[in-house]
Order: C-alpha cells, then sequence, then structure tokens
C-alpha cells in the first residue's frame, strides 16, 4: 500500500470514530437535556420507592414521595433510608447499604424503573438519574451472580 | 516455539489477567492493548487467543460479577482486536518508528469503538426480553456514548503511549534468541 493510501485510510478511520462518537454523544446530551426539561417542570414531583431486602418479605413502600424537582434517585432514597455509599470518580455512587443491609458476596442492591416494557434495570448511578413525577423505583438487593440480574418480582 | 516466546506470552497472559481481575474504574484496561501488541508481535492467532483467554476467565471472574450473555460479545470484540493487530503488525513490518505513533492512536481508538459497539449490542440482546431490540440497542448506544468517549480516549493515550516502546522490547527479546 502506497503512504499516500495509507495515510489516508488513517485519516478516514480516525473521522469515521470521531464522527460517530461526537453523533452518540450530542444524541445523549439532546436526549438529557429534553428529559431534564420535562422532569423540572413542576418545582415538587411525587415518585413511588419500594425497598425489597432480599429476605422475601413484600418490598416496603413509599408511595407520593415528595421530593424537590432536580433531585437524584439517591437523594429520593436518602429521604425515606438510610443509605450508605461509596463514589467512584467517574462512575457515581454505588450503594453499600441500605437500612443496614449491606452488599455481601453475590448480593448487592440495584435500583430499577418501572416503565411501559415492565421493570428496567437502572444503566447509570442512582445519584445520576434525576428522578421524574409519577415514576416508580425499586431497589432490589438480589443475587448478582448471573447476568442479567434477575428483575423484581 | 523457542521458549522465550512461550515465557514471554505467559508473562503477557499472566499481566493481562492479573490487571483485568483487579477491582478498578469501568473501562480503564489494559486488555485490548496487550491483545493488540501480542497480535501485533506473534501475529493475528496469538492476539486473538490471548484476548479470548483474559475474557473467558473474566467472564467468570471479574469484579463486577459475572458477564453472562455478555461473554461471546466481549470475546469476540477482544479477537477483533488481536487479529487487527496481527494484521497492523505484518503491514508495520520491522521496528516501529514515530510515524507509527498516529497510525496506532487512530486504531487504538478506532478498535476500542468497535469493541463498544460490540458489547453494547451484547448488552441489548440481554435487554431484549423485557423490550424491542432496537429499542434496547438505540438506548444502550446512547446511554453507553459517554463511557464509551472515556474508554476511547483511555486507548488512545495508551496504545499512543505504549505500543511503539514495547512492541520495539518485545522484539528485541524475541530477536535477541
Amino acid at each position: 500500500m502506497s503512504m499516500q493510501r495509507r495515510t489516508l485510510l488513517f485519516a478516514v478511520l480516525g473521522l469515521l470514530t470521531w464522527g460517530l462518537l461526537a453523533s452518540l454523544a450530542a444524541v445523549y446530551y439532546y436526549y438529557s437535556y429534553n428529559d431534564l426539561l420535562t422532569k423540572i417542570q413542576k418545582p415538587i414531583v411525587l415518585i413511588n420507592i419500594g425497598i425489597d431486602y432480599g429476605n422475601g418479605v413484600p418490598a416496603k413502600w413509599f408511595n407520593q414521595t415528595r421530593i424537590t424537582a432536580g433531585s437524584t434517585l439517591l437523594n429520593a432514597t436518602m429521604l425515606v433510608a438510610d443509605v450508605e455509599y461509596t463514589v467512584w470518580p467517574g462512575s457515581g455512587a454505588f450503594v453499600d447499604s441500605i437500612d443496614n443491609v449491606t452488599n455481601s458476596g453475590s448480593y448487592y442492591w440495584l435500583w430499577w424503573m418501572h416503565t411501559t416494557y415492565g421493570w428496567s434495570q437502572g444503566q447509570v448511578a442512582s445519584d445520576r438519574y434525576i428522578v421524574g413525577d409519577n415514576e416508580t423505583y425499586y431497589w432490589y438487593y438480589e443475587d448478582t451472580s448471573t447476568f442479567p440480574a434477575p428483575s423484581p418480582p | 516455539m523457542h521458549t522465550i516466546k512461550l515465557a514471554l506470552i505467559s508473562i503477557l497472559t499472566a499481566v493481562c489477567l492479573g490487571i483485568q481481575l483487579l477491582p478498578r474504574p469501568m473501562n480503564l484496561e489494559f486488555t485490548s492493548l496487550i491483545s493488540f501488541v501480542t497480535g501485533m508481535v506473534f501475529g493475528c492467532l496469538f492476539g486473538a487467543g490471548l484476548g479470548t483467554l483474559v475474557m473467558f476467565v473474566n467472564g467468570f471472574l471479574s469484579s463486577y460479577g459475572p458477564a453472562g450473555v455478555l461473554l461471546p460479545f466481549q470475546i469476540v470484540g477482544m479477537i477483533i482486536i488481536g487479529i487487527v493487530g496481527g494484521l497492523y503488525g505484518k503491514m508495520a513490518s520491522g521496528k516501529l518508528s514515530r510515524g507509527n505513533f498516529w497510525e496506532i492512536v487512530v486504531l487504538g481508538a478506532f478498535l476500542t469503538f468497535i469493541y463498544d459497539v460490540v458489547t453494547n449490542v451484547g448488552t441489548a440482546v440481554s435487554l431484549a426480553s423485557s423490550m424491542p431490540f432496537h429499542q434496547a440497542l438505540l438506548a444502550v448506544l446512547v446511554t453507553g456514548a459517554i463511557p464509551s468517549i472515556m474508554h476511547v480516549a483511555w486507548n488512545c493515550v495508551l496504545f499512543g503511549a505504549v505500543t511503539v516502546p514495547l512492541v520495539n522490547a518485545m522484539q528485541k527479546a524475541v530477536v535477541w534468541r
């Protein structure tokens, strides 16, 4: 392959990577911005939070919990339970325990949200998710030794 | 196979596995670099083989929990990196110079992006039981954009800083034998 062609090939590869990543980031920020605008329309939002301690007892529900718009799920959870967490740089808050039930072995606290398709596992740390009006969340202390983790009952 | 080659591949695999299994921030990894470099020095088969082995073990012992459905996608992603490393090694043939620096940075970025896309497809497959696949894929690609940018940036720095001196040192060691 001639030097000129080789330079062109790597320039195209570099631009392609940059273009695709920049496009995905633009879509992400566009979506996040619109999502945030929707969520802060009211000064106070009402949410439902369920906490399942994984002990076979039905989840404890905190329905119609009032919280300031723009609050995160972690803020909301700390209103209704004792939460201990560790902040990982770049990843956000990792919940270590809720009401003294601590991560142990393969059992961890995961958060879920109810969507039109059923329960959906949280894709970001709870301190990175802004709660929305009438949304329903579920903290589930569960066995994570399988992937995907089992959804709430 | 020469003993020194065997020893070098064993050391690379052990180092790679050790780092991969350590608790560390997600996406800050050395496996893609080591698979790529192994491919460059020892050929596509060894690069892809090392990547496969490391991701297979990682799939069961990772500090982030078992990979499950994601495992074959992680392996395929790493095989691609090892094979491209081998092909680039043939293309570069011989001692790497400063001229190879930008090519390696671009390849590092591109391959990391491809790896992230492949593993994101795996994540979408795992979510497809609760929502349509195309929606799951779109959601995963968009929410994964920022972690992917961090992953690509990390690998650009890593590939750029380490590949040329590491490959030259490894080639010197192999030729010396």
